[in-house]
This record gives C-alpha cells, structure tokens and sequence, in this order.
C-alpha cells in the first residue's frame, strides 16, 4: 500500500525547516503549487501567499531562519484520495529571542502525482501576535 | 458513518448558521455539542468555548445584531467516516458603518450518531479584529515583533 503523499510531504517540510535540508521538500512540491498561510505579514514576513516551486522553499527557509518545531501533534487528519486536511498542535520557539510558542492551526493540502499543489493554513493569528509579544493586547469589550 | 450523512449534516449546519435559522442548526447538534473557535472574546464573546447546542441561538443573535447581511460560501469540503473539515469564505456587512468584512473561516467537526458532537474553528483572527474595529493594527505591533522576533 502507498503511503499517502501528505505523510511524505509533512516530514520534508520538517526536514527543511528544523533540519534546513530543503532537497526531500523540493522533490515533493508541483512547478505552479498554490500556497497560502494567512496571517500579518507585516509583523511576520513568511506568512502571506506564495505562488510557484521557488518561492515555497524560499519561504520555507525564512520560516526556518526564524523558528524551530519542538513538537507537533495531529489532533485530527482528514486523508482524501489526493487531499489532506488537518488541525494541528505545534510547540515552536522563535529563534532569536527563544520564546517559546504555542499554537494550533488547521492545514488543507492536495497534491497531484504525489506532488503539492495548493496548501493552505489558518491560524488564530490574534493569539500567535500576543504570544511573539509576551503580553496580552487589550481590546474593546463589544457587548 | 456514512459519508453522505456527514457532508449532508455539515452542510445543513453551515447553511443554517449563515441562514440565521437557529432552530435548524440546533437540529443538526448533538446535545453535549461542544465549540470552540480560537479568537480572542472580548470582541467575540459567542466565540471561544461553547458547550450545548443552544449555543447556536445566542451566536445568531449576536451576528444578526452586528451585521445585516451575512453571506457564505464552503470552499472546500474533506470527509471521513464521522469526520469533516470545511473552509467557507464569509462576508458579514457591518451594521454600525456598511463595511464588509470578509474572511476564511476553517471548521473541524466530529459527528455521533448523525449529529454534530464537537466543533473546531480557526481564521486569521487579527485580521478580523482589525476589520471589525476598522482600523490597522499593524503599525502599532509590528516593530515590537520584529523585535521579540530578533531577542
């Protein structure tokens, strides 16, 4: 039996962000793959929306360059025949200042010829501003 | 679980939800339904956890009363057994200035029996807060992630 291509493509993309050997990764993403994490990309530049081969691994390495996996959890995974959708618990720390994150987010991918094609992710990008900041953000009580 | 059942079940939820027909999104959850959606609740006081499908009626009450239209689209749909992931593209037109605000909206569900037991939802939650206050946050953070990025 053939090992579905989102369990392929998970442990590459971990490959070439906590172990920065993005060659596993490039094997496994299509030419024109459609890729999109939303979120401030002001505050966080490798958030946002990237488009072609290039640019993914591109991106991959900044997200490499600023944070590290420490663990990750699938607490739910969806396998269709060439998607994958999934939520996910990560405990990451930003590099630089060591600060530990932890947050979770759901992932749709889907793939063609075992290769991705679109991959989108949301996350609770209101928790993750407060979390890289050490401090809550005080808001409006709207009854 | 039947696959149909779920999609049917997941669809009638999120229709009904957009719809405003309470009573029909009630119909499709189980009684210790439990919710959450990951934002923060000051500004979203229906959101976080919820547990109880009556839930349902207070969320519609508080959406109807901040937006006077409120329109959805499922983007994508995935489906496994008693399980389901959707993405639904929303626009809700704010009643206090006519802005809309629009997002992607991710939602997790577990079904028992045929109804909805638990509920996940994600967005990008500081966009929203942003559209919803109607005005950019960003200037006022983003030097100081920079800098509890770089230590």
């Amino acid at each position: 039996m053939t090992e579905h291509s989102l369990w392929c493509f998970s442990r590459a993309l971990h490959r070439a962000i906590n172990e920065r050997q993005p060659d596993d990764l490039a094997a496994l993403i299509d030419d024109n793959v459609e890729w999109a994490v939303y979120g401030p990309i002001d505050m966080f530049p490798f958030l946002g929306a990237r488009r072609g081969r290039a640019a993914v691994l591109d991106v991959c390495k900044q997200i490499a360059d600023n944070i590290r996996v420490h663990r990750f959890e699938r607490e739910t995974v969806m396998l269709g025949v060439d998607s994958g959708a999934s939520m996910m618990r990560y405990s990451l720390t930003a590099l630089d200042s060591n600060r530990p994150i932890s947050l979770r987010l759901a992932q749709f991918a889907q793939f063609k010829a075992g290769l991705l094609t679109s991959m989108r992710v949301v996350v609770d990008t209101f928790d993750l501003v407060e979390q890289t900041l050490g401090r809550p953000i005080h808001l409006p009580k709207i009854a | 679980m039947n696959d149909l059942v779920t999609r049917k079940c997941v669809t009638d939820f999120l229709d009904a939800f957009y719809a405003g027909d309470a009573a029909r999104v009630v119909d499709c959850c189980a009684d210790d339904f439990d919710s959450i959606t990951y934002a923060p609740i000051e500004l979203f006081p229906h959101l976080g956890q919820q547990r109880g499908k009556h839930w349902a009626e207070e969320a519609i009450r508080i959406q109807q009363q901040r937006y006077a239209s409120r329109r959805a689209e499922i983007t994508f749909m995935a489906v496994e057994s008693a399980k389901a992931a959707t993405t639904v593209r929303v626009a809700l037109e704010k009643r206090n200035d006519r802005r809309v605000v629009q997002f992607e909206i991710a939602d997790f569900f577990t079904l028992r029996d045929g109804l909805i037991v638990t509920h996940r939802s994600f967005f990008d939650s500081f966009d929203l807060v942003q559209q919803v206050l109607g005005h950019d946050l960003t200037d006022a953070f983003a030097a100081s992630i920079r800098n509890a990025m770089r230590g």
